[in-house]
């Protein structure tokens, strides 16, 4: 069993930890990019007999202060797009394609991804299953 | 007798390899889960009423309507939730009509006709109209009009089915939950089908207990329903057993051909009863089945 006196200080260990983890946690949180990154569909649902996603995508991202940044789509070497200095940006395109998307957003001299969303295909397959017999229906 | 004769059969289908087969296509065994199916049958057929002073019932247009979801079905008048399944195995929690309310249904005000074992023999409505002669068999006679609705009860329960590619078997566990006759229901059948190209041809046996409230509420007569005590009828419990015969064709997407005949051998306790003329329920249909 484990003695209550250790269960307590272990406790109040715990709470004093966190108590001084807050302003490291709220020092970090300053730092970070305040970036709203989004894209429209997210989904796209390919019924059986599909093969290719073909959708309208458009992506759109806004930040408080001013930035110079990239779309990147998976991880290819070449932006999709880029804006430079401004807070806000928007990018149409068709996309076509069987599989799942990354899209990523860096600052122009930098390889860290600043924003990361996904475009999904899911690929709807019908499923069967032994259908129900009752002998005594009436019908 | 039916715990005797559900481990028959589940001794049957562990011998008998109830090889389980998932369904990747859709076909007359394998429904897509997700999708509605509205069809109806067109065609002829008849159900035999026992019940004396009661026609036959007709079967000329049988709607179908069925649902399989994830997790819910509907098939016509069932509706299931399952509650485990795999290949083989399936339980489900089943909300279902009782049946037996469907041979008084006709039933009218004022229709006076002879205590059923006086009437023995007689099998259709039509013919069974004896008209009194005597006053004492007037006295003794059934006055309809004096008998209790029989109402159709709602039953909820368990059922667990086993499938195999060419065997298939159903037990179910029902309880009224509507309070109707508050009785208990408790149904086991064994199906044997064989496909070849288009035909699907199906044979199944099988049982069913009712406890006596669901017997004495459909086929008993209680005291106050005649003019003499010893013409009362209550009834026990009982089993029924059931023989069927389907068979199926599929002519194209839209059109099967179909065909069912079955055979209901009733409980001693239904056929002991004066409002019964028959010891069997028969029924029989052929025609064909658009699907919407």
């Amino acid at each position: 069993m484990f003695p209550s006196s250790r269960l307590r200080s272990f406790c109040c260990s715990l709470g004093l930890f966190f108590l001084w983890l807050t302003p490291v946690v709220g020092y970090a949180a300053e730092d970070l990019p305040a970036i709203h990154f989004s894209l429209k569909p997210r989904l796209c649902v390919l019924a059986d007999g599909e093969e290719q996603c073909q959708d309208q995508l458009e992506i759109m991202w806004s930040s408080e202060q001013a930035r110079s940044l990239c779309l990147y789509q998976n991880d290819q070497p070449m932006p999709l797009h880029c804006w430079s200095n401004t807070t806000r940006g928007e990018y149409r395109f068709v996309i076509t394609t069987n599989a799942s998307t990354d899209f990523q957003l860096r600052e122009d001299d930098s390889d860290t991804a600043l924003g990361r969303e996904q475009f999904e295909v899911v690929h709807q397959q019908k499923r069967y299953r032994k259908s129900r017999r009752n002998p005594w229906n009436f019908f | 007798m039916l715990r005797r004769l559900s481990v028959l059969l589940l001794m049957f289908a562990s011998t008998t390899g109830f090889a389980g087969t998932a369904c990747q296509s859709p076909s007359d065994d394998c429904v897509e889960v997700g999708k509605w199916r509205i069809g109806v049958a067109l065609g002829a057929g008849v159900r035999t009423n026992p019940v004396i002073g009661k026609k036959d019932i007709p079967l000329v247009v049988l709607p179908e309507i069925h649902y399989q979801g994830e997790r819910f079905f509907i098939q016509n008048l069932d509706f299931g939730a399952m509650l485990f399944e795999n290949s083989r195995h399936q339980l489900n929690l089943l909300l279902t009509p009782g049946y037996d309310q469907i041979f008084f249904h006709r039933w009218s005000p004022g229709n006076f006709i002879i205590n059923g074992r006086l009437a023995a023999g007689t099998s259709s409505a039509e013919n069974s109209w004896l008209v009194p002669q005597q006053p004492l068999e007037a006295a003794r006679a059934i006055d309809t009009s004096r008998l209790h609705k029989r109402r159709m009860a709602a039953l909820a329960g368990l059922e667990y089915r086993l499938d195999g590619e060419q065997w298939f078997m159903q037990w179910q566990a029902l309880q009224d939950i509507s309070g109707v006759h508050e009785g208990q229901e408790v149904r086991a059948s064994l199906t044997r089908q064989w496909r070849h190209k288009r035909h699907q041809l199906a044979v199944t046996g099988g049982a069913s207990w009712q406890s006596a409230r669901v017997i004495d509420y459909y086929f008993g007569i209680r005291p106050d329903e005649v003019h003499f005590s010893e013409d009362a009828y209550q009834a026990e419990q009982g089993i029924s057993t059931l023989v069927r015969f389907d068979w199926n064709y599929a002519l194209n997407s839209r059109w099967t051909l179909r065909t069912n005949a079955s055979y209901k051998h009733l409980a001693s306790e239904i056929r002991h009863s004066p409002l019964v003329t028959s010891d069997h329920v028969t029924t029989f249909f052929i025609g064909g089945v658009y699907h919407f």
